[in-house]
C-alpha cells in the first residue's frame, strides 16, 4: 500500500515537469503560430479597397518587427454564428495579410466574460495594445488618459451615429465595429391572417388586442426569451420611452439632467404599458432564452417573435430545420404606441481603441501599427463584408439584401425608412441606473411591481448616482 | 418469534440499502443526460431536452470539441495547476492543522482567525485586488499564476478538516515516539502523517475538483491562449445572443471524464485510506 | 512572568516559525493583504488606480438605505438555513446509514454521491434550467404524466417561491460534500462502541443520535461552518440558473456586489458590499456557536 502510494507520487511528479515542459516549448512558438495563421488564410472574397500586394513586400523589407496585444471576443466558433464576429476575423486575417511584420497576440474571451476582464484590466491600467471601447467605459478611460486620442484617424461623417459613441470632451477615442438595430418583430403572416389582421398592427394599443385572437387560438402572440435582462428594454422599453418621452427627454435624462425624472408621468405610461406587454408572452419569457423562444416562434408555437437586427440572420440559421414559417416570416418595427412615428433603436455596442501605452517614446512603429488596425477593422470592407451577411455595420454602407430573402429586405426597408432613430439605453445610459431599468423591466413584466413603484426605484438609483 | 425479528431485520437492511442507492441514482443520472445530450444536434435538442438522440453515432460535436479547439493542451494545463495546487494544499494543511490542533503558541489564535477568515469572503471581491498586486509584482499572464490564489482558497477547508480530525486522535503515539527520542520531525513524517491519511485524502478530493473547475481567477490572470484552463477553454462555446446547447454539452462533457476518472482511480484508494484509519490497535 | 505550560512534544519557537511560516507568507500575500485593500477600497469611489477618490462612509450609508441589500440578505439568510438542514440533515442520515454493518455497497454509493460535487456549477445549472424547464423539464414531464398537467408553471419565473426552488439543486450537488466529510470522521469511531450498543438494545436512530453524533460533534461543526460560509457567499448557481431574477428576487450579496462591481464600474460599493459579507458570515459563526457555549456554561456551573 505504501509502495502503491509512492508509485503514484512518482508518476504524478514525473507527469507534472513532463507537461511544465510541453508548456514552455509550447509558449515559445505562440509567435510564429500567429504569423503563420495570418499568412495562410484565403484572400478576401470581395473587397471594395483592393490592398495591393507589392506595396506591402516593399513596407515588410522597411519595417521592424512589431509585436501587438489584443483581447477581443471573435473566437473562430462565435464565427461561426455571428456574422459581425466573422467580419471582425475577416479584417484581422487582412491585416495580418498586409503587415507580415506585425505579430498579433490575440487573448479570446467568451462574450459573457470579456466584461469581468475589461474590468479587471481597466482597474489594474493594463489595457492591451489594442482595446475595446464602450461609451460607458470612457470615463474610466478616456477620462483617466489611458487611450489614445484617435481623431485625426476617424471620419465621423463616415458612420451613422457621427461617432457619438466613443467621443469623450470632444475628442475620439474609438472606431466603431458593432452597430445593431434592435426593436423588430418577426412575424407569421399565416397565423395573423388566421386571426384577421392582413398585416401586422400599426400601433402598439392594436397589437396589445390582439392577444385576445391568439388566446382562442392556444398560441403565444409574441415570444421573448429575457432572461439576460437587456432584451426587453432593448425592444420595448426603450423604443415607448421614445414614443411617449420624447428624444429630447431621453437625452436629458442619460446625461443626469435633474429637470427630468423617470417619475415623470409620461414614462410611468411606458411601465404600464410594459405591464400590459406581460401577457403576450410566452409563460416562461423570464426563465428562458432568446434562441428557445426564437425556436418556439419557428415551430409555430407563437404567432410572432421579438428579434433585433441579428437575430434575423439566427432565425435564418433555424429555417433549415423549419423552412414553411421562414416563408412566411416578415419583419416590421415595434409599434410605436401613442400615436407617435416610429424609432428605430440602435447602439454602436463596440469600437477598438488604442491604449496609450504606445504614445511612450520607442513605441512610434507599434502606435502606427495599432492605428492602422483599428482603422482596418473599422473600414469600408467591414462594412462590406456585413452587409454581405445579412447584418448592420457602424460604418455607412448600402445594404442590398434581395438575395438573402425577404425578411432581410423587410429589414433594410426598416433601416433606411424609418423617420426617427434612438440610442439603445444597454448601450449609452450609466451602467447603475441601466441595471435599475433592466431589473424593474423584469419585475413590472412578472408582475411582481406595480409601474409607479418601479419608476420611483429607478429614480431613487438616478438621484443616487447623479448626486455624487 | 424468531421468524419474526429475522423478517424485521430482512426489511431493515433493504431499507438501508435502498434509501442511499436511491439518492445515489439521482446523483449518475446528470451525468447520463449530460452524455446522450452531446449526441444531439441543436435542432433535435429543442425539441425535447429530455429525449434519447436519434442516433448514438453523432459524433459532430466531439470532432468539433476535440479538433476545433487545444482542448488537450487545456487539459494538460488544468492538471499541472491542479496537481501542484493539490500537493501544496495537502503539505501545508497536514502541518498548520498538527500544529494547531496539538499546540498552543503565541499568534495561534490570530493563525486560526486569519486561516477561517477566508470562509467570509466573496471570491469575486478579491479578484480585482489580486489581479492589481500580481500585474505589481510581475506575477500575471504565467501558466503559474493561479498557483498561489488556489491555495489560499483550499487552504481553509484543509486545515479546519485535519485539524478538527487531530482533535479526535489522542497523544499518545506521538508522546511515545517522542520519549523514544524520536525527533519532531520524524514524528510527524512517520507517525502522524500515517494517522491522518483518511482526512488528507478527504482535502485532496475537495481541493482537486475545486480547483479543476477554478474560472475567475484563470479569466483573469490569464492572457495568453497556451496557459488557458479547460473551464476557460469551455466557456467560447457561450455566444453571446444564443448557444448551441449539445456542444456546450459535449464540452462541458469532455472537461468531466478526466476529472471523474482520476476520481474513480483514486476511490479505492480512499475506502482502503478509510478502513486503514478504522482499524484501531 | 506567565508562562504557559508547553506540551513536551511542542517544537521550539525556530522550528515553529519555519513550519508555519512558508503558508503564512503566501496567505498573506495572496489572500489578506487583498482582503485590507478590500476594506480600503469600500472607503472610496474606485474605478481603477488611476481614478478613484475618498468618500469616507457614503459607500455604507447607501448600503443600509439600499432595499435591494436587504433583499438579497433575506435571501442568502433563507438559503443558509434551508441548506443547513437539507445538505446536512440529509448527508448525516446517509452517512449513518452507509456506515452500518448491514450497508452491502457503502463504498460505490459514496463515490456515486460525490459524483455532483465534482461538476462545476455551470453545469449543475445546465441541467437543474432543463429539469425546470416550463416545456421539456422532467417536472414538467411528471406532472403531465400524474395527470397534473394544468398545474404546470414555468417555476422560475415565480418571484415569491423562486428561492425554494432554487435551493433544490444547491442541497442536491453538496449532500455528497458533507457525506464525504462525515464518513471520515466516523471511520475514528470505534466499532466496539457501536457493537457493544446494540448489544445494549439500541436501535439504529438512537444510536446516531446520542453515540455517532456527539462523537463526531469536531467535524459536524466544521460541516456547519462551511455550509453558511459557502450559502452566503453563494453565486455560481444563482448565476447560471436564474441571473438573480426575474428582477432580484433571487439575488444574492455576493451576485448583487459582483453586479455592482463589474457590471456598473463601481468597485467602492461592490467593496462595501463584500465587506457586508464579511461581517454578516461572522456573525452568524458567533450565532451557531451559541448553542455550545450556553451549554459549556452550564457544564461548568454544573460541576461547581
Amino acid at each position: 500500500m505504501q509502495r502503491k502510494s509512492k508509485w503514484l507520487a512518482v508518476m504524478l511528479a514525473a507527469m507534472v515537469i513532463g507537461v511544465t515542459a510541453c508548456g514552455d516549448s509550447g509558449n515559445g512558438q505562440s509567435g510564429g503560430t500567429d504569423a503563420a495563421e495570418g499568412a495562410g488564410t484565403a484572400s478576401p472574397e470581395t473587397g471594395m479597397e483592393a490592398t495591393s500586394e507589392e506595396s506591402s513586400t516593399q513596407d515588410a523589407e522597411m519595417h521592424e518587427p512589431v509585436t501587438l496585444t489584443i483581447v477581443h471576443e471573435h473566437s473562430e466558433e462565435a464565427a461561426e454564428s455571428i456574422p459581425s464576429s466573422a467580419a471582425f476575423r475577416y479584417c484581422l486575417d487582412k491585416y495580418k495579410n498586409d503587415h507580415p511584420w506585425v505579430t498579433l497576440e490575440e487573448t479570446i474571451i467568451a462574450n459573457s466574460d470579456i466584461g469581468d476582464k475589461y474590468l479587471a484590466l481597466i482597474a489594474a491600467d493594463e489595457l492591451p495594445d489594442i482595446t475595446y471601447v464602450k461609451y460607458t467605459w470612457l470615463e474610466s478611460t478616456a477620462g483617466t488618459g489611458m487611450l489614445v486620442d484617435l481623431s485625426d484617424y476617424a471620419n465621423p461623417d463616415d458612420y451613422y451615429d457621427g461617432l457619438a459613441s466613443t467621443t469623450w470632451d470632444g475628442r475620439i477615442y474609438g472606431m466603431p465595429n458593432k452597430f445593431s438595430i434592435y426593436n423588430l418583430i418577426c412575424y407569421n403572416t399565416e397565423l395573423w391572417e388566421e386571426a384577421g389582421y392582413d398585416e401586422f398592427p400599426s400601433s402598439f394599443e392594436e397589437m396589445l388586442s390582439a392577444d385576445e385572437k391568439f388566446n382562442e387560438m392556444g398560441i403565444d402572440t409574441i415570444s421573448l426569451g429575457n432572461t439576460a435582462k437587456w432584451f426587453a428594454v432593448s425592444y420595448f422599453t426603450d423604443a415607448l420611452a421614445y414614443n411617449y418621452c420624447g428624444e429630447d427627454w431621453v437625452n436629458k435624462i442619460i446625461a443626469g439632467d435633474s429637470s427630468v425624472a423617470w417619475t415623470d408621468e409620461a414614462f410611468v405610461k411606458v411601465m404600464q404599458d410594459m405591464e400590459n406587454l406581460a401577457g403576450l408572452f410566452n409563460a416562461d419569457f423570464n426563465m428562458t432564452d432568446d434562441i428557445s423562444a426564437a425556436t418556439m416562434y419557428m415551430q409555430g408555437k407563437a404567432a410572432s417573435h421579438v428579434v433585433g437586427g441579428w437575430g434575423i440572420a439566427t432565425l435564418q440559421g433555424l429555417s433549415e430545420e423549419y423552412p414553411e414559417v421562414w416563408e412566411k416570416t416578415r419583419v416590421v418595427l415595434v409599434p410605436p404606441a401613442g400615436g407617435a412615428e416610429g424609432t428605430l433603436i440602435n447602439a454602436c455596442g463596440a469600437a477598438v481603441g488604442v491604449s496609450s501605452r504606445l504614445e511612450e517614446p520607442g513605441k512610434e512603429a507599434e502606435l502606427q501599427a495599432a492605428i492602422e488596425l483599428c482603422q482596418y477593422i473599422s473600414s469600408q470592407d467591414y462594412a462590406t463584408y456585413c452587409a454581405e451577411h445579412g447584418t448592420t455595420t457602424p460604418v455607412k454602407t448600402e445594404y442590398d439584401w434581395t438575395d438573402l430573402g425577404q425578411p432581410f429586405v423587410d429589414m433594410s426597408d426598416i433601416i433606411n425608412e424609418t423617420p426617427n432613430t434612438g440610442l439603445n439605453f444597454n448601450d449609452y445610459i450609466n451602467d447603475t441606473v441601466k441595471m435599475s431599468i433592466q431589473n424593474e423591466t423584469q419585475n413590472v413584466l412578472a408582475g411582481a411591481t406595480t409601474p409607479e413603484a418601479a419608476a420611483a426605484n429607478i429614480q431613487a438609483v438616478q438621484e443616487q448616482v447623479f448626486s455624487q | 418469534m424468531k421468524n419474526k425479528r429475522t423478517l424485521k431485520s430482512y426489511l431493515g437492511t433493504i431499507v438501508i440499502n435502498l434509501i442511499p442507492a436511491l439518492y445515489a441514482v439521482t446523483c449518475i443520472f446528470p451525468v447520463v443526460w449530460l452524455f446522450y445530450t452531446t449526441f444531439k444536434t441543436q435542432p433535435e435538442f429543442s425539441i425535447d431536452v429530455m429525449a434519447l438522440p436519434k442516433s448514438f453515432t453523432n459524433f459532430t460535436n466531439y470532432s468539433y470539441v476535440l479538433t476545433q479547439m487545444p482542448v488537450v493542451k487545456a487539459m494538460f494545463n488544468t492538471l499541472r495547476v491542479t496537481v501542484i495546487v493539490l500537493f501544496c494544499v495537502v503539505l501545508f494543511s497536514f502541518i498548520n492543522g498538527y500544529f494547531l490542533a496539538r499546540f498552543k503558541f503565541r499568534g495561534s489564535r490570530v493563525l486560526s482567525v486569519l486561516y477561517m477568515s477566508n470562509l467570509l469572503v466573496p471570491i469575486h471581491a478579491i479578484l480585482v485586488p489580486v489581479y492589481i498586486i500580481f500585474v505589481k509584482i510581475g506575477l500575471s499572464n504565467h501558466w503559474y499564476s493561479t498557483i498561489l490564489p488556489c491555495i489560499c482558497m483550499e487552504l481553509t477547508t484543509s486545515i479546519f478538516l485535519v485539524r478538527s480530525y487531530m482533535d479526535t486522535i489522542p497523544k499518545e503515539l506521538e508522546e511515545a515516539a517522542s520519549i523514544d527520542g524520536s525527533s519532531f520531525t520524524r514524528t510527524l513524517i512517520t507517525i502522524v502523517l500515517p494517522l491522518v491519511k483518511p482526512v488528507l485524502v478527504t482535502c485532496g478530493i475537495i481541493s482537486f475538483f475545486h480547483v479543476w473547475n477554478e474560472f475567475p481567477f484563470s479569466l483573469i490572470l490569464f492572457s495568453n491562449e497556451k496557459d488557458y484552463t479547460l473551464p476557460l477553454m469551455l466557456m467560447r462555446f457561450k455566444g453571446e445572443y444564443f448557444t448551441d446547447y449539445p456542444r456546450v454539452m459535449t464540452s462541458l462533457f469532455v472537461s468531466i471524464v478526466p476529472a471523474l476518472v482520476i476520481y474513480s482511480l483514486f476511490s479505492k484508494q480512499i475506502i482502503k485510506g478509510m478502513l486503514a484509519g478504522a482499524v484501531k490497535g | 512572568m506567565y508562562r504557559q505550560k508547553r506540551n513536551r512534544l511542542q517544537p521550539g519557537k525556530f522550528m515553529t516559525a519555519a513550519y508555519l511560516l512558508p503558508s503564512l507568507l503566501v496567505y498573506l500575500l495572496v489572500f489578506i493583504l487583498p482582503v485590507v485593500l478590500v476594506i480600503v477600497m469600500s472607503f472610496f469611489k474606485f474605478s481603477s488606480i488611476k481614478s478613484f477618490a475618498f468618500v469616507g462612509s457614503a459607500n455604507y450609508r447607501t448600503l443600509l438605505a439600499d432595499k435591494n441589500v436587504m433583499l438579497a440578505l433575506r435571501n442568502n439568510i433563507f438559503l443558509v438555513l434551508v441548506c443547513l438542514v437539507g445538505q446536512l440533515g440529509i448527508a448525516f442520515v446517509l452517512a449513518c446509514l452507509l456506515n452500518a454493518k448491514r450497508m452491502k455497497a457503502g463504498g460505490i454509493c459514496r463515490t456515486v454521491i460525490y459524483f455532483p460535487v465534482t461538476l462545476s456549477a455551470v453545469v449543475i445549472g445546465y441541467v437543474w434550467q432543463f429539469i425546470y424547464d416550463y416545456n421539456y423539464g422532467l417536472i414538467t414531464y411528471f406532472m403531465n404524466a400524474t395527470g397534473h398537467g394544468d398545474a404546470v408553471t414555468p417555476l422560475l419565473a415565480q418571484v415569491d417561491r423562486i428561492m425554494f426552488y432554487v435551493c433544490i439543486p444547491m442541497i442536491w450537488q453538496y449532500v455528497g460534500f458533507h457525506l464525504v466529510i462525515m464518513m471520515s470522521a466516523m471511520t475514528a469511531i470505534d466499532k466496539e462502541v457501536l457493537e457493544v450498543a446494540e448489544i445494549d438494545g439500541c436501535n439504529g436512530i438512537q444510536k446516531a443520535r446520542y453515540i455517532i453524533m456527539p462523537l463526531i460533534k469536531p467535524t459536524l461543526i466544521v460541516c456547519v461552518f462551511l455550509c453558511i460560509s459557502a450559502n452566503m457567499k453563494a453565486f455560481d448557481h444563482i448565476m447560471t440558473l436564474t441571473n438573480g431574477g426575474p428582477g432580484y428576487s433571487s439575488n444574492v450579496l455576493a451576485l448583487y456586489a459582483y453586479n455592482i462591481s463589474f457590471q456598473q464600474f463601481n468597485m467602492g460599493y461592490g467593496s462595501a458590499v463584500s465587506v457586508f459579507i464579511l461581517v454578516v458570515t461572522a456573525i452568524l459563526f458567533v450565532i451557531s456557536r451559541l448553542p455550545e457555549m450556553i451549554s459549556q456554561r452550564r457544564e461548568r456551573k454544573g460541576e461547581k
